[in-house]
């Protein structure tokens, strides 16, 4: 569903990410790991089309940057960017008129009652708190019913709840079909939730761990810390 | 202090080494010294022919009026919050051991410095002003040395300004009225003269120029003190830059013995202030204080696809009470019937004028247009509709509204002048067109530059914007309009061409909507 193909960024002369190449299928959760400055947002990004690159990135055989693709894939950035004037409520009607969605209301409403959101429906973007803004901001990437998804970092500034709650949300993607890129340099946050992980480090992914590969979930840390040449 | 030299020292070499990361940005900034350092040798060779081309009370009055609207401009803003630091100064510097009277130095330093920055480019252009103004031998340094104190003295009283008022209840508002009313008695003198003169030069000159406004503190003495690059060093002249070094220091001692006091409302102050540039950064409108108050609206999204984001911007101006008639048309408008009645022009000559000062004013003033707050938002780049028709959503109610603006004061002016259907139409076309080229011309140095060195870079490339206007739209339109007596065809052919090179920057500039660098 999601291809990334020899991809290559350069920030001036800066190389933050290094010919990467990888596929997310539909309905599986892929991990983007590595520590800070390894080039995951610039991956997530690219993906997005909010950045040039070299390579090729295709989103159901649509290039990323097509309308297409566009139509069908959604991303939630690692820092939530809402309009300071516009309520939780007209952000969602904005994005669904914006994608020419129908039926969305019952959808809407449920996300704003999942992520507690529904009483705060009236309030401004910019008289919410971090964690409330990241939450609208899942919720307007998930309400286009996307089937691609890119999620940077989404769980920083959540409270327990609703990273529970995201969790869930990532499971019932995935079950929908759905192929799910999430980037984090928190091993703990995906346990359990994880089809496929990317180590990356550099610029580069220095390794791929297969679900079906991993017999105890304490590997994937040691693998990590391995790839990444951190000691413990 | 060694910390404090080490910190403006690296921080000017990391802003050099910077530049030279953004190729696009240092080409444009060498093509600008070389046009400032050119046409400054090209005035000087020139300047043994020159003679005064303005009187002594017109330059008076135009250094009293730059004054008075500089203090005018940096007193209110200061009632918001005024700061020489940023939050990274905040953070470090004011939880560091040292004496908030050095923090205090630091900061005055950094502003000393960015205000030498400024007047460079300003020396540059003195032969220039030499030769227009026929200023004395050794004026430049009386002009660079008053700068440095407008710039100043400005800053440092707003700063002394917020600092007191601060800290009493209801100092603000008290503050405000004051100030609304200082305004308000300084303006007072010229629409007394405007009625009984009936000529706005004469009235303005005969105010600003007169001795009255000499004695006005801080704006009267720097007009007395700048008028030193006309008539030399008098003993006048002195006493007044005497006064200004006296405030100057009265206000310095009165911030540096404010000691740890002072911190509590440079943190406010600095917060104003981060939130202001990084509104700047964003492309939005620094101007307005950041912490806006949004009305409540009732309203619903009919519209689909990329005529949503225009939709929400309509939203957006809603809730801002920004309107399609906003206070610069009422201004504008009110300052052009005013000015119809007062000049001694016929009516299609003041009309011309009328669409050049106001297209002029549009070029100046609008420096950053709302719709480039839309790019520091991804959704914009991901909404699944043609980057075209993206472009035109997010700047379209810029447009609507300078057409909105356009209707009114061309149509007004025109009916109550008797200005034939023709012309007025024409006008409004040229003017609605010029607005068209100066938005998609953003969007293309948006496109090229990105949003480093934007602001900065976006005023001397709105020199060169001005230059190409001069040379394709106005020079066409002046030849046409001698040539053929008609004032229709010649605003018609400039709205025409407006057409065209807002077409060429958009057909370039597109790319930004296609192929972002968020």
């Amino acid at each position: 569903m999601l291809k990334v193909e020899r991809v290559t960024k350069k920030y001036g002369k800066v190389l933050a990410v290094d010919d990467v190449s990888f596929t997310v299928e539909a309905g599986e959760i892929c991990i983007l790991l590595g520590p800070n400055g390894a080039g995951k947002t610039t991956v997530i990004k690219c993906c997005s089309g909010l950045l040039r690159h070299d390579g090729v990135i295709t989103i159901d055989k649509h290039i990323n940057k097509t309308i297409e693709a566009k139509r069908i894939f959604s991303y939630v950035p690692e820092t939530p960017a809402l309009y300071d004037a516009l309520t939780v409520q007209e952000h969602l009607e904005f994005i669904a008129k914006a994608y020419r969605l129908t039926d969305y209301k019952e959808y809407a409403e449920e996300l704003l009652e999942r992520f507690d959101l529904a009483d705060k429906k009236d309030k401004l973007g910019r008289e919410l708190s971090k964690g409330m803004q990241q939450k609208v901001s899942i919720c307007c990437a998930v309400i286009t019913r996307p089937k691609v998804i890119l999620f940077d970092e989404p769980m920083i500034g959540l409270d327990p709840k609703a990273i529970k709650e995201l969790k869930k949300l990532f499971v019932e993607l995935k079950d929908q079909g759905c192929a799910v890129l999430i980037s984090t340099h928190i091993i703990d946050s995906i346990k359990e939730l994880w089809d496929k992980v990317l180590i990356m480090n550099k610029g580069k992914i220095v390794s791929t761990l297969l679900r079906s590969e991993v017999v105890d979930e304490n590997e994937l840390e040691e693998k990590f810390f391995a790839a990444t040449g951190v000691s413990q | 202090m060694s910390a404090f030299v080490f910190l403006l020292t690296r921080s000017f070499v990391n802003t050099v080494k910077e530049l030279f990361k953004k190729p696009a940005a240092l080409i444009a900034y060498i093509i600008i010294g070389i046009f400032f350092i050119g046409s400054s040798i090209l005035s000087t060779l020139g300047s043994s022919q020159g003679g005064s081309y303005l009187d002594e009370s017109a330059i008076k009055a135009i250094f009293c009026g730059y004054t008075a609207f500089l203090f005018f401009i940096v007193l209110f803003s200061s009632l918001e919050g005024a700061s020489f630091f940023r939050m990274a100064d905040v953070n470090f510097l004011f939880t560091a051991p040292v004496r908030a009277g050095n923090i205090l130095t630091y900061g005055f330093v950094k502003q000393l410095f960015v205000n030498i920055l400024v007047m460079f480019f300003l020396a540059l252009q003195y032969p220039n002003w030499k030769r227009m103004a026929g200023l004395k031998d050794g004026a430049g340094w009386i002009l660079m040395l008053a700068y440095l104190l407008l710039i100043t003295l400005s800053s440092v009283l707003g700063m002394a300004l917020y600092s007191f008022i601060s800290r009493r209840p209801g100092g603000k508002q008290w503050a405000r009225r004051l100030l609304l009313l200082g305004t308000v008695l300084f303006f007072i003198p010229i629409f007394v003269e405007l009625v009984k003169t009936r000529d706005i030069l004469q009235s303005l000159l005969s105010w600003l120029s007169g001795d009255a406004v000499g004695y006005i503190p801080f704006i009267g003495w720097f007009r007395e003190l700048l008028m030193g690059t006309v008539t030399g060093l008098t003993p006048g002249v002195l006493y007044n830059g005497l006064l200004i070094l006296i405030s100057l220091l009265i206000l310095f001692i009165y911030l540096y013995r404010m000691d740890t006091e002072f911190f509590e409302d440079v943190l406010a102050g600095t917060e104003l202030r981060e939130s202001m540039l990084r509104s700047m950064r964003e492309g939005k409108s620094a101007t307005v204080p950041s912490i806006r108050r949004y009305r409540k609206v009732q309203f619903e999204f009919t519209m689909e696809g990329s005529w949503a984001i225009f939709q929400k911007k309509m939203l957006e101006n809603k809730k801002t009470g920004i309107g399609l008639v906003g206070i610069r048309t009422i201004v504008m408008l009110a300052i052009a019937l005013v000015v119809s009645f007062t000049v001694p022009l016929n009516n299609v000559d003041f009309f011309s004028i009328l669409l050049g000062a106001s297209c002029y004013m549009m070029l100046i003033f609008t420096i950053i247009y709302a719709w480039e707050g839309e790019l520091s938002n991804h959704y914009i780049y991901l909404i699944p509709a043609e980057p075209f028709k993206k472009m035109i959503a997010a700047t379209l109610p810029e447009n609507l509204k300078v057409a909105v603006e356009g209707v009114l004061i061309f149509g007004i002016v025109g009916a109550v002048t008797g200005i034939p259907i023709l012309i007025i139409l024409s006008a409004i076309l040229a003017y609605i067109t010029f607005n068209a080229v100066l938005v998609y011309f953003d969007v293309l140095i948006r496109r090229i530059f990105g949003k480093v060195h934007t602001n900065v870079l976006r005023i001397f490339l709105r020199v060169f914007l001005l230059m190409l206007i001069i040379a394709v739209v106005v020079a066409p339109t002046i030849i046409l309009i001698v040539i053929t007596k008609n004032h229709a065809l010649g605003f018609f052919a400039a709205g025409l061409i407006n057409t065209l090179l807002a077409l060429l920057f958009m057909v370039f500039g597109v790319e930004l909507f296609r192929n972002p660098e968020l």
